[in-house]
């Protein structure tokens, strides 16, 4: 800054230009009063001790992040009622011992017993993923560090998983046991109708916490497709969507995000848990 | 002009860039030495430990830092706020009283023996016994030619409130000076 921009300020702030001339000398003598520079050394010393800073701070905030993610995902382990695994490993089971005796002479991929059990199976888990039984006190859920948002993709991200896994197993058996099954053409047919029936089941779940009415929808939709395979004259009632064609699947997906993504939208907010519980 | 401003490289910074680091580092480093050091009345050692935690605070609370909201004023918001801290603590543990620690300070530091005549000291004097929120926007206007805006933003007050403090300040001064003489 040169004398002629710092006297301009001073008549501003003196408030007239006889005051700034009597304050002049002051703030010239002010000016005298050198500061200390730095010199490069110092300035590249302050920077390393800084750059250690950023990456140690960066090293913890990953750790931190992971470490948060998987303590957050086990307080679900518990939270999840525990009848919700074993149900789930019975019917995967169930259905995989009973498409392993089953003749597959007429049966396509997508009417095997599996394909039928698989997405039913993962919504009714879903279903039970929350409510006011389940669900531990509204001021401790809302007093924790993550937010309900968090708490409730941990653990659909557990559910889910959780019979994700079993599907494959069971698929991966299945194609082991039997020479007409393929894995990959399996896990296909199964796959999507269970991301969408398992995202309908979590936004009914969300709207209504009644694991009822989450699990009758559920069902009920399914139920009437695969009716619909088997009594063509069902589309004469109504008009029922194929969600195993092959050519629907990538729509399956899809509506799973949008599904998915409103119920943690209409979920997530604190107000959502203070409406439906308090 | 400068290649990157330094609202560019608070963004850098955010996405872990060490090199935009260095360059903020190196950017400011100098006036912020100096206005902690006449801040602190001229203590060379406290004022660098109060400009390496500044840095340090920033990086802390990087991530909250909002484009393209200036960095400079925040910058400066973090150094005065760590040297009125500094204060209330040393206040609170009672081990030195303020004007004594300037006093020390101003007397022995090579960098105030080297200024020249008594009339200079009495002027440093007479800034250093002003109210601290007088003080920092007369260091800030006139010895760190930060504009009223940015002077606004850094402390968080009204423009109209930095004036009067400006005004009040230099009113002050000028009769602290004429009283030492």
């Amino acid at each position: 800054m040169n004398d002629d921009e710092s006297f301009s300020h001073l008549n501003e702030e003196a408030g007239s230009s006889e005051e700034a001339d009597r304050l002049r000398p002051v703030i010239q003598t002010l000016w005298a009063w050198k500061a200390p520079v730095p010199t490069a050394l110092e300035t590249a010393r302050l920077a390393e001790v800084l750059r250690q800073a950023m990456q140690a701070r960066r090293r913890n905030s990953l750790f931190n992040r992971i470490r948060l993610g998987w303590a957050v995902i086990c307080s679900q382990l518990h939270v999840v009622q525990a009848e919700i695994w074993a149900a789930s490993f019975i019917v995967f089971s169930l259905g995989t011992l009973v498409t392993f005796g089953y003749s597959l002479s007429n049966a396509t991929n997508v009417t095997v017993p599996f394909v039928l059990i698989a997405p039913i199976a993962a919504a009714a888990g879903i279903a039970f993923l929350y409510g006011p039984s389940v669900d531990p006190a509204l001021e401790i859920e809302l007093a924790l560090p993550v937010s309900p948002r968090q708490v409730l993709v941990a653990r659909l991200a557990l559910v889910f998983g959780f019979d994700l896994v079993l599907g494959l197993l069971g698929s991966a058996a299945l194609s082991v046991l039997r020479v007409d099954v393929s894995f990959w053409p399996l896990v296909s047919a199964w796959l999507s109708p269970m991301a969408f029936l398992a995202s309908l089941a979590f936004l009914l779940i969300t709207l209504t916490l009644d694991s009822g009415v989450s699990i009758l929808v559920c069902l009920g939709l399914w139920t009437l497709e695969n009716l619909s395979r088997l009594f063509p004259t069902i589309h004469l009632l109504f008009s029922v969507p194929d969600l195993t064609a092959v050519a629907a699947r990538p729509w399956m997906w899809l509506l799973a995000v949008l599904l998915s993504a409103a119920a943690l939208w209409l979920g997530g907010g604190e107000e959502h848990w203070v409406r439906k519980l308090a | 002009m400068a290649l990157f401003s330094d609202e560019q490289l608070a963004l850098g910074i955010q996405r872990g860039n060490t090199d935009d680091l260095t360059m903020l580092v190196e950017r400011h480093h100098a006036s912020l030495l100096g206005f902690l050091y006449r801040l602190t009345g001229g203590d060379r050692a406290l004022a660098e430990d109060l400009v390496q935690e500044t840095f340090l605070r920033l990086l802390g609370k990087i991530d909250s830092y909002r484009y393209p909201r200036p960095l400079k004023p925040w910058l400066y918001a973090i150094a005065v706020n760590l040297a009125r801290d500094h204060y209330k603590q040393a206040e609170y543990r009672r081990t030195d009283s303020l004007p004594a620690q300037f006093e020390i300070s101003m007397d022995r530091t090579p960098e105030t023996e080297l200024v020249a005549g008594d009339e200079r000291q009495q002027v440093v004097s007479a800034l250093k016994d002003l109210p601290a929120l007088q003080r920092e926007v007369i260091i800030l206007r006139f010895l760190q030619d930060l504009s009223l805006n940015e002077i606004s933003q850094t402390l968080r007050v009204p423009v109209g409130t930095v004036k009067s403090r400006l005004s009040l300040g230099l009113q002050r001064l000028k009769e602290r000076v004429r009283a030492k003489k």
